[in-house]
């Protein structure tokens, strides 16, 4: 074990091209995916939060449920979509970097809806009574409460990203472990134990470790302006 | 002159969530606010201001009647952005923003598109104005509860309304802060010639600030401040009206001191109701009258403002009754505290707000 960890600071500290090229990967997938669920979801959340329709408690019921969905069952679901015989077959996404990111989008987009319907909910009515009193039009009062409720939302968008970043069931499954073209931090990891390449599993899981660290430290941060 | 606000028949309701019920929040037959004018709704809480100020400020939409702007009615034009920002309002319940007081300031400025140069110039003279200079920098965690309601204030004043609606501008603030409010408001009542609608639970700022003051009581508006509000059941005796207030009180009414409303020829008769006697139309007469009508009593407290007075009679039923008369008529009768004092119920006096069952 000591030689292990040893082996894999050395990987680490010598900036291995493998571990660079992994963690380079998973972060560029996570950062487009996290990204693109933000410009769906954030505006998804808000609207949910701020208007009042029938079936609105079914459709949070709904989101409420997706954010405890299997990764694996995302992967599924997706690779029935973007498989050769899917219906999006001919865009040829599976085994493919933006296929991966297709169904982490899937994947964090109810994260990110559901803790900014929260968030937003949250924000006392009051704020938005105040910037109409003040003579803001609708989407000034939008523009509003969205600022009221940052903190808020970018925990959301943190939240979703380290989800991404440690996923393994999606990156499997859609990506297919291709060294050189698929392969991320968490494939590699499943990939090197079960070749006996302990170090390099080790390094990454340490890279890994680090990033989600840095998450969680970001994430208690933002958490702790939202406060007063 | 056209009015600044008219209120025609506007009615208000809510669905209580709780039990589904309608509850009417609001019933104003008729208001009318002139330009320049600044009038005092005062009541107790839950009698309907804040309702009335957010159904003027067209935060609400009235389920009945009409709002005139100007004679313009604003819900038949939806009640545009630009009528809405002509009256904008400090809320009972304002907070305010995430952000540093001075960001706060320019809001309104802000949404309203006003050049950089001009926001700068507003935003120094309304902070000199409610004394924020220390204040500037600061977030609202950073701020005392007196501190807020002037920066809350700030935002409206320096926007310099054409008309302003003010729910409670000094709740929960310490007289330090109350006087740079107050202030604040005459400064721009001089300098702008705002139309000052304010709500306030506080007698002493609605008769030092206002011009007029109105009451509601139970979503109803009616003139003059409503000290005289009593509980009972109207009869009829020897041609005349005679009220029994639950607390011993007995009113002789005669039929001229009635204001019927709705094309009504007389006022409920044997129902509870609750009638508001018109502390402006209790007229003092000398002791020496004898009449069923009068109100007899002994002067318990007295308030000069300027030429009027305000006094509380302890009638001999011992029921309080308040009174506002001329400073003349004051000196005229020799009145002083504890002198006896007979009051006469002027034409018009008693308004019979609702059946109480």
């Amino acid at each position: 074990m000591p030689d292990a960890l040893r082996n894999a600071l050395h990987l680490i500290f010598s900036l291995d091209e493998g571990v660079l090229q992994y963690a380079g990967r998973s972060l560029l997938i996570a950062m487009a995916a996290t990204l693109a669920a933000s410009l769906i979801g954030v505006p998804l959340g808000m609207i949910l939060a701020e208007r009042d329709f029938r079936g609105k408690r079914a459709v949070v019921t709904v989101l409420n449920t997706l954010l405890a969905m299997p990764t694996v069952v995302v992967g599924l679901l997706v690779y029935s979509f973007i498989s050769r015989t899917g219906p999006l077959g001919d865009l040829r996404l599976l085994h493919t970097v933006p296929g991966i990111i297709a169904g982490e989008v899937f994947l964090i987009l109810p994260i990110v809806t559901a803790f900014t319907l929260t968030a937003v909910s949250r924000t006392d009515r009051d704020v938005r009574i105040t910037a109409l009193a003040l003579g803001a039009n609708s989407r000034q009062v939008l523009w509003t409460v969205f600022c009221e409720s940052r903190f808020g939302i970018l925990a959301a968008v943190i939240a979703a990203f380290g989800r991404v970043v440690s996923e393994v069931g999606v990156a499997t499954i859609l990506g297919g472990n291709v060294d050189g073209f698929t392969r991320t931090m968490t494939t590699a990891i499943v990939l090197d134990l079960q070749m006996g390449e302990f170090a390099l599993a080790l390094a990454m899981g340490l890279v890994l470790l680090t990033i989600s660290l840095s998450i969680n430290v970001l994430f208690q941060y933002v958490q702790g302006g939202g406060s007063e | 002159m056209t009015a600044r606000f008219s209120l025609r028949h506007v009615v208000r309701r809510y669905r209580e969530s709780r039990t589904g019920r309608t509850i009417e929040a609001l019933r104003v037959r008729q208001f009318d606010v002139e330009p320049g004018e600044i009038v005092a709704v005062v009541g107790g809480n839950g009698t309907g201001k804040s309702t009335l100020l957010e159904t003027m400020a067209m935060l609400q939409r009235p389920d009945e009647g009409q709002l005139l702007l100007d004679g313009r009615d604003v819900w038949r034009e939806n009640a545009s952005l630009a009528a809405r920002r002509r009256c904008p309002m400090l809320l009972q319940r304002s907070v305010l923003f995430r952000t540093t007081v001075i960001r706060n300031v320019m809001y309104g400025m802000k949404v309203r598109g006003l050049g950089r140069a001009e926001v700068r110039r507003r935003t120094d003279e309304v902070v000199r104005l409610l004394r924020l200079e220390e204040l500037v920098g600061r977030r609202r965690q950073e701020l005392s509860g007196g501190e807020r309601r002037r920066v809350a204030l700030a935002r409206l004043l320096v926007l310099k309304p054409e008309t302003l609606l003010l729910d409670e501008p000094t709740a929960h603030v310490d007289r330090a802060n109350e006087r740079i409010i107050e202030d604040a408001i005459r400064q721009l009542h001089c300098d702008v010639g705002t139309t000052v609608i304010l709500a306030s639970h506080n007698l002493r700022q609605a008769t030092t600030l206002a011009g007029r003051i109105v009451t509601l009581v139970g979503g109803r508006l009616l003139p003059g401040t409503l000290d005289n509000l009593f509980e009972g059941t109207l009869g009829s005796e020897d041609g005349r009206f005679v009220f029994r207030g639950r607390d011993g009180l007995v009113l002789h009414i005669a039929p001229e001191s009635f204001v019927l409303e709705n094309g009504d020829t007389s006022p409920p008769l044997d129902v509870p109701v609750q009638i508001a006697v018109d502390t402006g139309r209790l007229e003092i007469v000398a002791t020496s009258q004898p009449a069923a009508t009068l109100l007899r009593g002994r002067v318990g407290l007295v308030r000069q403002d300027d030429d009027r007075c305000r006094l509380q009679v302890r009638l001999d039923t011992d029921e309080r009754i308040y009174a506002e008369i001329p400073l003349s008529q004051y000196k005229q009768f020799g009145l002083n505290l504890g002198s006896d004092v007979c009051l006469r119920l002027a034409d018009r006096a008693v308004r019979v707000l609702e059946a109480t069952q």
